[in-house]
């Protein structure tokens, strides 16, 4: 009988290892059938969906070294399987490191940053409506994007090439306007990407939203702790609380007599990667945080965009935005 | 056999159900209703109050009494057993559709005695029965992005008899966020190109949470009417109706653009700002 269940997941084993070596071998066993689940939030969804029918779930919430917030002088590492809540929470982060607080305590609902991790929060799969429901998109190996002459609301300004979702995690600009470090693990050792190069645009290859390999575990984000460092995340959603952004900004900044010196300003939800804005972060550099040069900055981020006939609105949203993180920053 | 399945395998069965009356109207042979050769027809009208629960003070047949070919007209006083209870009829308008066999077989055999115009007319209605509302929003319209904010809402109400007042604010409350969702944020988006709706479960739906709401001031007006039990009116629905069309008016009193759908979406203010020329640049 043909199986067409809706919200129901295909049958599939759970194993829980309880160290990363375990976990790893136990890939190796099943090739490519298999998931991992951190905090289950974007798996089990897209399980119900069969969007992903594996006949393995390896279940990686049983490894302690994946957990936990090591907090050093210099440096923050903070574990993949680290609750987003945990972080929102952490009083002893806030100071230094705003943005990452912020932005972790605007995610979804409370529910969901109870359940959810930063690594799966950083490497969840597009929200594109059109990608995860019935049509058959490039992303699913299809042949074209519904969403490029369809309802594109949520879809990209910047960067689309054939594919036009946008990144749908909070936690990304963060890292990459604070210089994050990302760690992996897979069979073939370890190695440390930096916080810009784990995530994918479509030009690149439409299949996938971040470089990791199959087989490979993101263990650990570090964040390096610089005096004097200022940050600032700021999202708009449809409504305030348990929606995807339909924009954000990171911005990250040092003062120095008066001037901005190592400015980082990064969009989310407006491409398929963090959009790092250069234009924005040339027209800042070096000057002071006067309304005139935010205000230059604004509108050199909005410069390039390429809206689709429904997302308009994004142009405007990514001025308001860059204006309003780097009038925060200025206080 | 699941879910899907089921249901198509249902809906196959039920397409090939056999049409009896088929075979006669190939050839054509069948006579259908509109083909009966029908000699002085009787044309009868069945008048219902256009307000439900309105309480009917009279009923003004003088009008339909002047017709030319006027014949009889039957009404609650002629037909003491016409929904089984002879004071729903004559007080209060219903909907009543289940028990209308009886009375539909008595019309039917006066009509075939007398024939004829049986009736026109039109309720004298009792305006007061009617319970009314009205909502005040202000709202905040971001002119580079279309972005709709709701700063207060009052919502009034007139409830007849006040019996519970904290229960009564809370349905204004719950209403008044349901309604700004309606107008606001809550759409079923259907994919222009292949019909298929872009957001067919919860997430995308869009209702609004406690962030997304103003604070909502409920204001209680009583006049009592005797046609609710303690002189009090209906306020079930009420509180929802009006939210949308009074922000959709501060919409236009704050930026100008007339929204004439809803939700009024980011997407869509901005796209009437631009069409009219006011969005800031």
């Amino acid at each position: 009988m043909l199986h067409l269940a809706i919200d129901e997941p295909k049958s599939f084993q759970l194993l829980s290892p309880t160290t990363i070596g375990e976990a790893l071998s136990i890939a190796a066993e099943h090739g490519r059938d298999f998931s991992y689940l951190a905090g289950g939030c974007d798996l089990v969804d897209q399980l119900k969906h069969q969007l992903t029918m594996p006949r393995t779930v390896i279940n990686l919430k049983q490894i302690a070294e994946l957990r936990g917030i090591d907090k050093r002088a210099d440096r923050v590492r903070i574990g993949a399987l680290t609750k987003l809540a945990e972080i929102e929470r952490d009083d002893e982060l806030a100071p230094s490191l705003a943005a990452l607080v912020q932005s972790a305590g605007r995610v979804a609902t409370p529910q969901i940053r109870n359940m959810g991790t930063v690594g799966g929060n950083l490497l969840q799969d597009s929200r594109c409506p059109y990608y995860r429901r019935a049509w058959y998109c490039y992303r699913k190996g299809g042949m074209v994007c519904d969403a490029h002459h369809g309802i594109n609301v949520e879809h990209a300004i910047f960067g689309g090439a054939r594919c036009y979702t946008v990144t749908p995690s909070d936690l990304a600009p963060v890292i990459v306007a604070l210089d994050g470090l990302v760690h992996v693990r897979g069979a073939g050792g370890t190695r440390t990407l930096r916080a810009e190069k784990l995530f994918v645009s479509p030009d690149e290859n439409i299949l996938a939203m971040h470089r990791l390999r199959k087989d490979e575990i993101l263990t650990a984000v570090e964040l390096p702790l610089r005096s004097a460092r200022r940050s600032a995340f700021i999202k708009y959603a449809q409504r305030n609380a348990g929606d995807f952004s339909r924009a954000s900004v990171a911005a990250a900044l040092n003062i120095e007599n008066g001037r901005v010196r190592d400015c980082r300003i990064v969009l989310g939800g407006v491409a398929t990667v963090p959009w790092r804005s250069g234009a924005a972060e040339r027209a800042i550099e070096g000057s002071p945080l006067s309304s005139e040069r935010i205000e230059a900055a604004a509108r050199a981020a909005a410069d390039l965009a390429e809206p689709l006939a429904h997302n308009g609105f994004k142009v405007g949203l990514v001025r308001k935005l860059v204006r309003e993180a780097l009038t925060q920053l200025s206080v | 056999m699941h879910g899907y399945a089921a249901w198509m395998w249902t809906a196959l069965r039920s397409m090939a159900l056999p049409r009896r009356r088929g075979a006669l109207a190939m050839p054509g042979i069948s006579d259908f209703h509109r083909d009966d050769p029908f000699r002085n027809p009787l044309f009868a009208k069945v008048l219902r109050s256009p307000f439900a629960h309105a309480e009917v003070a009279a009923i003004d047949a003088s009008e339909a009494r002047k017709l030319p070919g006027y014949r009889g007209m039957v009404t609650a006083a002629d037909e003491p057993d016409i929904h089984g209870d002879r004071r729903l009829l004559n007080r209060k308008a219903r909907y009543c559709p289940m028990k209308v066999h009886p009375s539909a077989e008595q019309l039917a055999r006066r009509l075939s005695k007398d024939g004829g115009l049986v009736g026109l007319g039109h309720y004298v209605w009792n305006p007061s029965t009617q319970a009314w509302g009205a909502a005040f929003a202000e709202v905040e319209v971001d002119m580079e992005t279309g972005i709709v904010r709701v700063l207060r809402y009052v919502s009034g109400h007139d409830v007849g008899r006040l019996i519970y007042r904290r229960g009564a604010e809370a349905q204004v409350h719950g209403g008044a966020i349901m309604g700004m969702g309606f107008g606001l944020t809550e759409a079923l988006i259907v994919d222009p190109n292949t019909h298929i709706p872009i957001n067919g479960s919860y997430i995308g739906l869009g209702p609004m949470t406690a962030l997304d709401y103003p604070e909502i001031t409920p204001i209680m007006v009583e006049s009592p009417a005797a046609s609710g039990p303690y002189g009090a009116k209906g306020l079930g629905e009420n509180p929802v109706f009006n939210a949308a069309p009074a922000i959709a008016n501060a919409i236009y009193n704050a930026s100008g653009v007339r929204i004439e759908e809803i939700p009024f979406t980011w997407d869509r203010v901005f796209e009437r700002l631009r069409a009219a020329g006011r969005l800031a640049a």
